[in-house]
């Protein structure tokens, strides 16, 4: 009968105590939840129309924007990576940029626009290509001038050798003509 | 023979010579940002409590724009600059961290262990980061009076360079915003 006493207030104890902790109200949240993938909170961001301009192309979407997407990605430096296109790296900074250059050309902007974006913000560090103006001229006409200054190299040092080789034998046949001229 | 291999010599070297020494007047590591002396890209982020802070209507005080995170080792050491920053400034320079791709938890846990030196502001999809040309934390950014972005620091901040813009944004005429 005491058994039968205490497990019944065992379990009366259980009984009260088991509602009694899950009735706790949830500490509040620290922080601001999330939102989620893909959803954008009213009224939160950065301006960047006024950077932009008006879109000058039509809004792509599907595979089109795809294209694009990759399209500009592989001219874009990923900014935490070595010599890495935004398209190529996993870096959380490449997919932001993936990210924001794919809302840029679903919204009509132009690859052009797209990738002056980017410029305006990092630098021209951030083209993989740099453009082909001021001191990156070197770059682009270094390689060209580097093969025309070697041609150029080559073929005076070709006539030189064809005009002593001539000369030698000249010099030989006059020889031979006053020997036998004798 | 040996005038022409001379000049051979120089011929090759110098120029090489010219454009390593014009490429190295600058650390190679440090990239100039393009929009120090622009106006500074306005935003509205939330922070940790969900309170909105717009840029724009910070106008009339200088702003430093501090993109940090708790993986950064650089980042915790500038933290306590900037708990001493914003504790000397008070109400004359706003401060604002802006978190580059952390969790926030982790930053409140942080916030809350070492206290915090103004809002810490929740950058989704790292948007404010690109507008910013952000190449990685930490990056700090001082706005003036009239929302122009004067300088830039990359990397650890240091005291002097704090004191040094923050006096040179706090010396601009209050009359001269807009």
């Amino acid at each position: 009968m005491r058994r039968a006493t205490a497990l019944l207030g065992l379990l009366a104890a259980l009984a009260f105590a088991v509602p009694a902790s899950a009735q706790e109200p949830d500490p509040p949240p620290r922080v601001a939840l999330p939102p989620a993938e893909g959803e954008v909170r009213p009224g939160l961001g950065v301006e960047t129309s006024h950077e932009l301009g008006d879109p000058l192309g039509r809004p792509l979407s599907g595979e089109e924007l795809d294209r694009a997407v990759a399209e500009v990605a592989a001219d874009i430096r990923c900014p935490k990576c070595q010599a890495l296109s935004i398209a190529d790296s996993g870096a959380a900074s490449a997919q932001a940029m993936r990210a924001e250059a794919r809302s840029l050309l679903s919204q009509g902007y132009t690859r052009e626009q797209v990738v002056g974006y980017f410029e305006q913000r990092y630098g021209e560090f951030v083209l993989l290509e740099p453009r082909a103006r001021g001191l990156n001229l070197v770059v682009w006409a270094a390689p060209a001038g580097i093969v025309l200054l070697g041609g150029l190299l080559v073929a005076l040092r070709v006539r030189q050798r064809r005009r002593s080789a001539d000369e030698g034998l000249d010099a030989y046949l006059r020889q031979v003509e006053q020997e036998t001229a004798t | 023979m040996n005038r022409r291999v001379l000049l051979v010599g120089v011929g090759t070297s110098l120029p090489l010579l010219l454009v390593l020494g014009f490429a190295f007047r600058h650390d190679p590591q440090i990239v100039e940002s393009p929009l120090v002396g622009k106006p500074a890209p306005n935003f509205r982020l939330a922070d940790l409590d969900g309170n909105v802070v717009d840029l724009a209507e910070l106008r009339g005080k200088p702003v430093v724009i501090n993109f940090w995170a708790t993986y950064c080792v650089p980042c915790l050491y500038e933290h306590p600059l900037f708990m001493e920053g914003s504790r000397r400034w008070q109400g004359e320079i706003q401060f604002l961290g802006v978190i580059f791709q952390d969790d926030p938890e982790t930053i409140a846990e942080f916030n809350s262990d070492y206290g915090s030196w103004g809002p810490s502001l929740v950058d989704e999809g790292g948007r404010v980061a690109i507008a910013y040309g952000v190449y990685g934390p930490p990056e700090t950014f001082f706005i003036d009076r009239d929302g122009v972005i004067v300088d830039k620091a990359i990397g650890l901040l240091s005291p002097d360079q704090l004191l040094d813009v923050a006096n040179r944004m706090l010396a601009q005429p209050a009359a001269a915003t807009g």
